[in-house]
């Protein structure tokens, strides 16, 4: 995806790969030095950019499972921590068989299969471009922080390794990004109330043992 | 009725309580058919239940502080109905008649009683559900046993009056000793006073000993609540050695003859009972009469002999 401040366009990589082609093609049939000179500079810009840009997915790709991996493991705790307080209610009631699910747990695994499916789908580009428009905003609209909405850290260090080529991004890089980001928000607000939680099963626990020790060794 | 343990009320105040404690904790803390729950509901599903709890637990330890009181009283009256027990045990065996039934029955009216209110509430117990019918109830029960503690207690005097009897005429016959020997022995010349002080020394012993021994029983049986099983000594035992004894005393008495001295010793023996130094002539000869079994003009004439002979006193008014 190529984007101004102005608008964004999404190119797919077999266009570029074809807009080679052509150029090449050209150059083959023409005598005209003129014609070669300037085909050959563009091919020798498209290649280079992607080189750049096809580096810059797999860093993206190999970033995206790197996320999706962290999320599953932080998913995995915030599963076991919800099985500790009801472990505790279950202790606290001493009844056995007790199952109950958290809603939450299961649309944040919900949205974490999201996040693991935009690594290995192929979406059309309309459906892409469905997908990055609440982000970027219309193709044709103007937006002053378009850059900050669509700027990764994958282009940070990028641009740091091999300097500015250009305002280009991996849009599922974008899209997981962002889900990705969402999805730790809410892991994040679920992890500080399974805390109290955790607390206040705890309290449940001490206050069931206190009320069965009541009477417990006088009605022997 | 029996008095262990598990007929008592507070084993079932304290059982049917722990059932309840039970059941509350067991109550599942999500409503019925909820298998998926949001973190929010969650919360307030165990905070109300940690609510909850609380405030079980406080009924709950009032409940238990009432079934204490309870346990307190109970307890008393269980203890002072075992005492009666033991002192009437004590008392038919000592004296090996039956207690008066008057007492006897004062006190199966209130172990009936208890036993009543026992029955009532086991055939009520199992229906209570929460811990402010049972102190409710417990308060209600302790009302009513400490009713009949009170009169326990009340009753438990008159059991120990059965044995003033005994112990007054076992401290009478210590100071007829007293008396015997600060009036009588300094004045006799033919008989062996040593041989006669040894004879009072066996007496004292016989009573204070006696007496020890009651005041040691009584004081265990209402203190430790001591069961009487077999006694070393009855009245029969005691009266029979005061008998050999006194049957001793006679014989080692020389100055007087036997009737007189036995007439002496019934007159030294009735003003000790009585704490006096002075007996009216006439009721002298009266109970010496009835006593040795000898009319009164036979009597009054032996008592004027023992008089002639220095050993009494007779004093003479208007």
């Amino acid at each position: 995806m190529t984007w101004k401040k102005k608008g964004w366009l999404l190119i797919s990589l077999f266009e570029v790969e074809r807009t080679i082609e052509n150029l090449l093609s050209e150059i083959a049939v023409t005598d005209n030095p003129d014609i070669i000179r300037s085909r050959t500079f563009i091919i020798k810009e498209l290649v280079e950019w992607y080189e750049h840009y096809v580096d810059k997915i797999i860093s993206s790709h190999k970033k995206g499972e790197e996320i999706a991996e962290s999320l599953n493991m932080e998913m995995s705790e915030l599963q076991q921590r919800f099985k500790e307080v009801l472990n505790n209610v279950i202790k606290s009631t001493k009844l056995s068989g007790l199952q109950v699910e958290l809603r939450e747990l299961t649309e944040i695994a919900a949205e974490l299969e999201e996040i693991k499916h935009l690594l290995t789908s192929k979406e059309s580009q309309e459906d892409l471009e469905e997908m990055i428009k609440p982000l970027a905003g219309d193709k044709d609209s103007e937006d002053s922080y378009r850059k900050e909405k669509l700027w990764t850290d994958i282009d940070e260090e990028m641009e740091a390794k091999e300097g500015v080529k250009g305002e280009w991004a991996v849009v599922k890089y974008v899209l997981l990004k962002k889900k990705a980001e969402e999805i730790r928000k809410r892991a994040n607000d679920l992890n500080l109330i399974l805390n109290s939680l955790d607390e206040l099963t705890q309290k449940l626990v001490d206050l069931t043992n206190a009320f069965l020790k009541l009477f417990k060794d006088e009605s022997k | 009725m029996s008095l262990n343990e598990s007929t008592k009320t507070c084993p079932l105040f304290l059982n049917i309580s722990k059932r309840i404690a039970e059941t509350i904790v067991s109550r599942s803390p999500f409503p019925l058919n909820v298998n998926v729950i949001n973190v929010t509901d969650l919360q307030q599903v165990i905070g109300r239940r940690v609510e909850f709890l609380q405030t079980e637990i406080e009924k709950a330890k009032n409940a238990k502080t009432k079934i204490h009181s309870l346990y307190e009283v109970e307890q008393s009256l269980v203890d002072t109905l075992k005492k009666l027990e033991s002192l009437k045990m004590f008392y038919e065996k000592f004296w090996e008649e039956k207690i008066p039934q008057i007492l006897s029955e004062k006190r199966k009216e209130i172990a009936q009683k208890y036993e009543e209110t026992l029955t009532t509430l086991q055939g009520e117990i199992d229906n209570f559900r929460d811990f402010d019918k049972i102190a409710e109830k417990s308060e209600k029960t302790q009302l009513k046993i400490g009713e009949l503690n009170k009169k326990a207690q009340k009753l438990f005097p008159q059991y120990e009056e059965l044995f003033e009897n005994i112990k007054r005429l076992l401290k009478a016959g210590s100071m007829f000793v007293e008396r015997f020997k600060n009036n009588v022995l300094p004045k006799l010349e033919k008989s062996d006073k040593h041989k006669i002080e040894s004879v009072l020394e066996s007496f004292v012993t016989l009573y204070e000993g006696a007496l020890a021994w009651l005041d040691e029983m009584l004081n265990n049986i209402s203190e430790k609540g001591t069961h009487i099983s077999d006694l070393p000594k009855t009245h029969k035992t005691i009266f029979e050695e005061e008998r050999k004894l006194r049957e001793a005393l006679i014989k080692e008495i020389k100055d007087l003859q036997e009737q007189e001295t036995l007439i002496l010793m019934k007159i030294v023996e009735t003003s000790a009972s009585r704490r006096t130094s002075w007996l009216p002539l006439t009721e002298a000869c009266k109970i010496v009469a009835q006593q040795i079994g000898i009319p009164s003009d036979k009597a009054k004439e032996i008592i004027m002999d023992i008089y002639e002979k220095g050993f009494l006193s007779v004093a003479i008014g208007f």
